[in-house]
């Protein structure tokens, strides 16, 4: 187990370092200057205005100092400027936002915990109600429940999140009034309103998700059923609950939590679409903004965020085989 | 002196101006029509002291307490007053940080520059405007309870020139530098060491800044008005976080700010409204919150809900809601909007069109109506043929030197093109409505005759593309908002050939007589310019046609039915806040 695990972690580590190479190089390979696109709306931009914008960036330094310099920051932080105006950025520094110079730890700090806060509410609904209607769904292959659950997760499965987010917003929220503007709060300061304003996010997030793995679930359990070792658990006489329970959920649910570590780690990167239809400010929505902005810093802090989670997510699911699947072992 | 002899002469405002526009304020009067103002616009100088001191008049049935609720998407890129830039972090400034001068508005049209720190829009001491002379008002105070002093204001000017601290508005660095490369002259207090930049006298006795300028500045009482003249005292200046922890001089204080998520302004103890010609101090309290989108807003305020009630949509109605905010008559009852100065044209690059006559075809040919009913009709903008805006202090509408119908004359510009069909490429931005209104200019040049092949570009490479004197392209459609409502603000930026590069002049018109028609009118005082600049707008088109004006942008914004006092600024072309208040 110790062996997989620092292979795994090595493998994450090098994963990374090519991310954020990738990332840097590609930013750069953009024929636009960051520093131009700052200027590009002022009233004048004048070749020395831009190159004081380029020194204050840093963006004059050669590209392998500047990634160098970054990397660095992120172990044994930077400090920016010089004199009295000089900032020091504290291990890990991921430097600071281009466009209005606010440390980009302080933004992921505060932009993550609303992403979390989507995401694991949202998972929970789409494993809980989409696994739990796959299952019985397929338990009850041909039922009218079978018929209603596929029907659901058609309709769930062909909306979009804007379209449903927005529905259930002029519904609930300003047409009835039943629900609270969805807002972050943080959980630690008012569970009560954290969840209140979370409820509509993951309802939308969940449902949409819950409907394809109610379809896989379902489609799972109906391939395990047919299995041979089914078959000669009923033969042996077991009891319902343990050939379902036992053998047939364990061995049906090993691509579930393949699909969903995959999901998660990814939505981690950023749930753009639904934070932007529930005005919330998430990391995915920092992310597109900073694009838009060429702010190299927010840029290569969310990309290597989101491929950190992914990483994380394989190993964990890796880990998960083992306990799930009997047959799995690592080496 | 100018300006202050015409008060001795007159001892009323000065610099008359008109346009005919419709504007509306919301009075909080809701389920009756708004107040739909058709009478027009009057901009001016404030030349009598009496004009720039407090109180300002009372909002009619304006009451003290209650919160106003300000819904944005995005968190401000900054809120330290030397480095806001855009006109929604000089809205919510205008709360918080006070200028030596001031645009005071009430929503009628009305527009008076007036002395805000200062007692008067500023002296002109030479009379030829290169020295300008302004002095404090007595017992103006921060937060802190401190008094605020002529080093208060120079500080908060002289941190405008430290790179770390950008962004911000560059005129009063660059006048007092004598060089776009300010910082070459005065590199900041915390770089140089030096407090205050050169050219700048500061006499705290006399509570007097002088700013003296290589030649003349004629403007100087609009540049005066930015944010970079807000006070900040130096020994609680924080640099770079400066933008988390202003310290007010108005009517309120930041109490709370999460970024992204929320600011709350609560009432500044030490505000004086009998030194504030502008501000009120009505609500206990202004709440701005951070994240729903334009679409999410504009719902939510038309909805009317909770706290929603007392809350602004500002980043303004999106275009797919213009319709269920104008037919519903409850919700456009309680809507504001009026034209802005912002201005979009179709840029002609002079450099590659060199043919005076296929600039005039175009001008013809451009179908400005379809442009406009993309973008939302009527509700949406106002067709103009200027180059300044019907904002601007001077402004005389002319007739259409290319007098097409909206939707443009084909035939007319096929005359002018007299069998030829040149060959053009347009540059658009690759994103929003900017796809369809490239198809828009594409289709209609074609019916006249040219061959028009249309280039998408990314967003934020457009305007340095466009800025390029050797750029490929022959059109490209770009908006201009200035700074302030002269024509110094738009045609010397747009249009001298000696800003091209680096400047906003991407048409890349350089004509030596009109080069030296802006510096002979930039000499003038601004009640005498103003003609002028109206007169060059008009030579400019008729002789050079660089450009196409197409339309003048019309903002509009709902307000909760809880809110009185909002209105459209014409300097902000957004709603201004400081006559908000909630009805009980």
């Amino acid at each position: 187990m110790t062996r997989f695990l620092i292979k795994r972690v090595l493998l994450a580590v090098l994963t990374l370092v090519a991310v954020s190479v990738v990332t840097f190089l590609l930013f750069f390979a953009v024929p636009t200057n960051p520093a131009e696109v700052m200027c590009g709306n002022a009233r004048s931009c004048t070749p020395e205005r831009i190159e004081m914008l380029e020194e204050r960036l840093g963006l004059n330094e050669p590209l392998v100092e500047q990634y160098a310099d970054f990397m660095a920051g992120i172990f044994v932080g930077r400090t920016y400027g010089e004199g009295e105006l000089a900032r020091e950025c504290p291990a890990p520094c991921l430097g600071f936002s281009f466009r209005n110079d606010e440390p980009v730890m302080d933004i992921v700090t505060r932009t993550l915990p609303v992403t979390a806060s989507i995401v694991v509410g949202a998972a929970v609904v789409w494993l809980v109600v989409g696994v739990g209607l796959g299952m019985v769904s397929a338990l009850r292959r041909g039922s009218w429940f079978d018929r209603a659950a596929i029907t659901v997760s058609l309709a769930g499965a062909s909306m979009q999140i804007y379209f449903f987010g927005l529905l259930l917003l002029i519904v609930f929220v300003y047409e009835l009034g039943w629900l609270p503007n969805p807002g972050y709060t943080s959980p630690l300061e008012d569970p009560v309103a954290w969840v209140s304003g979370m409820l509509l996010p993951w309802f939308t997030l969940g449902f949409l998700n819950s409907a394809v793995y109610a379809r896989l679930a379902r489609a799972q359990m109906l391939e395990t059923l047919s299995e041979d070792f089914i078959r000669t658990a009923r033969a042996k006489g077991l009891p319902r609950r343990q050939v379902y329970g036992r053998h047939a959920l364990r061995a049906a649910v090993t691509p579930i939590v393949t699909i969903a570590g995959l999901d998660i780690g990814n939505t981690l990167g950023g749930a753009v679409i639904t934070e932007t239809v529930f005005g919330m400010h998430g990391l995915g929505r920092t992310a597109v903004q900073a694009v838009e902005f060429l702010d190299m810093p927010i840029v290569m802090a969310t990309v290597l965020l989101a491929a950190f989670f992914i990483v994380v997510a394989n190993i964990v699911v890796d880990l998960l085989y083992v306990v799930i699947d009997p047959r799995v072992r690592l080496s | 002196m100018r300006l202050r002899k015409l008060a001795a002469a007159t001892g009323v405002a000065s610099l008359v101006l008109s346009m005919g526009a419709a504007c509306t304020e919301n009075t909080g009067q809701q389920g009756t029509d708004e107040e739909s103002d058709n009478s027009p616009r009057i901009h001016v100088i404030a030349t009598d002291p009496a004009d720039s001191m407090g109180p300002a008049p009372e909002v009619e049935g304006a009451r003290e307490g209650g919160t106003v609720y300000i819904l944005r998407e995005t968190d401000y890129e900054h809120l330290d007053p030397q480095r806001t830039y855009t006109v929604a972090g000089w809205a919510l400034n205008h709360l918080i940080s006070r200028t030596l001068t001031t645009f005071r508005e009430d929503g009628s049209g009305q527009m008076v520059l007036v002395g805000d720190l200062a007692t008067t829009p500023g002296e002109d001491v030479n009379g030829d405007c290169t020295t300008w002379r302004f002095t404090l008002k007595e017992g103006i105070r921060f937060e802190t309870g401190e008094e605020i002093t002529a080093s208060d204001v120079a500080h908060g000017i002289a941190r405008s020139f430290e790179q770390s601290l950008d962004g911000g508005a560059t005129y009063i660095q660059e006048w007092l530098a004598g060089t776009p490369d300010y910082n070459s002259v005065y590199a900041g207090p915390f770089t140089s060491g030096q407090p205050f930049p050169p050219n700048l006298e500061v006499d705290d006795e006399a509570r007097t800044l002088t700013f003296h300028f290589d030649r003349p500045r004629c403007d100087m009482p609009f540049a005066a008005a930015m944010t970079t003249t807000a006070p900040v005292p130096r020994e609680l200046d924080t640099g770079v976080d400066y933008d988390r922890s202003v310290v007010s001089s108005g009517p309120y204080r930041i109490a709370e700010y999460e970024r992204d998520h929320h600011i709350l302004l609560v009432r500044n103890e030490h505000w004086d409204p009998n030194t504030d010609p502008l501000r009120h101090q009505y609500p206990d309290q202004f709440y701005v919150e951070m994240g729903p989108d334009d679409t999410t807003a504009t719902e939510r305020v038309v909805a009317d809900n909770g706290n929603d009630r007392f809350a602004i949509a500002e980043d303004g109605v999106p275009q797919a809601l213009i319709s269920e905010v104008l037919d519903n008559p409850d919700v456009e009852a309680r809507s504001v909007s009026a034209d802005t100065s912002m201005v979009w044209y179709l840029r002609i690059n002079t450099r590659r069109v060199t043919d005076l006559s296929v600039r005039q075809a175009i001008a013809y040919a451009l179908d400005r109506q379809s442009i406009l009913i993309a973008q939302g009709g009527e509700a949406a903008g106002t067709l103009t043929h200027t180059i300044l805006s019907p904002q601007t202090i001077g402004y005389e509408e002319y007739e259409n030197p290319y007098d097409a119908p909206p939707t443009g004359d084909p035939e007319r510009a096929r005359e002018l093109l007299d069998g030829r069909t040149p060959e053009l490429v347009m540059l658009y931005r690759n994103a929003s409505v900017y796809p369809e209104l490239a198809s828009i200019v594409e289709e209609s040049l074609e019916e006249a005759g040219f061959q028009v092949t249309i280039t998408p570009i990314e967003q934020p490479e457009h305007n340095p593309m466009t800025r390029d004197p050797n750029n490929p392209y022959d059109l490209y459609m770009s908006s201009w908002i200035p700074d302030w409502p002269s024509g110094a603000a738009t045609i010397p930026p747009l249009l001298d050939g000696r800003n091209i590069g680096g400047g906003s002049n991407n048409t890349f018109l350089d004509v030596p007589e009109i080069n030296e028609e802006i510096d002979r009118i930039s000499a003038l005082p601004a009640e005498e310019a103003a003609p002028e600049w109206m007169a060059l707008d008009q030579r400019i088109m008729e002789e050079y046609c660089p450009m196409v004006p197409i339309y003048s942008i019309r903002a509009l914004n709902v307000v909760g039915s809880g809110v009185g006092g909002v209105f459209i600024s014409d300097f902000l072309g957004q709603p201004a806040y400081y006559n908000a208040y909630v009805i009980s």
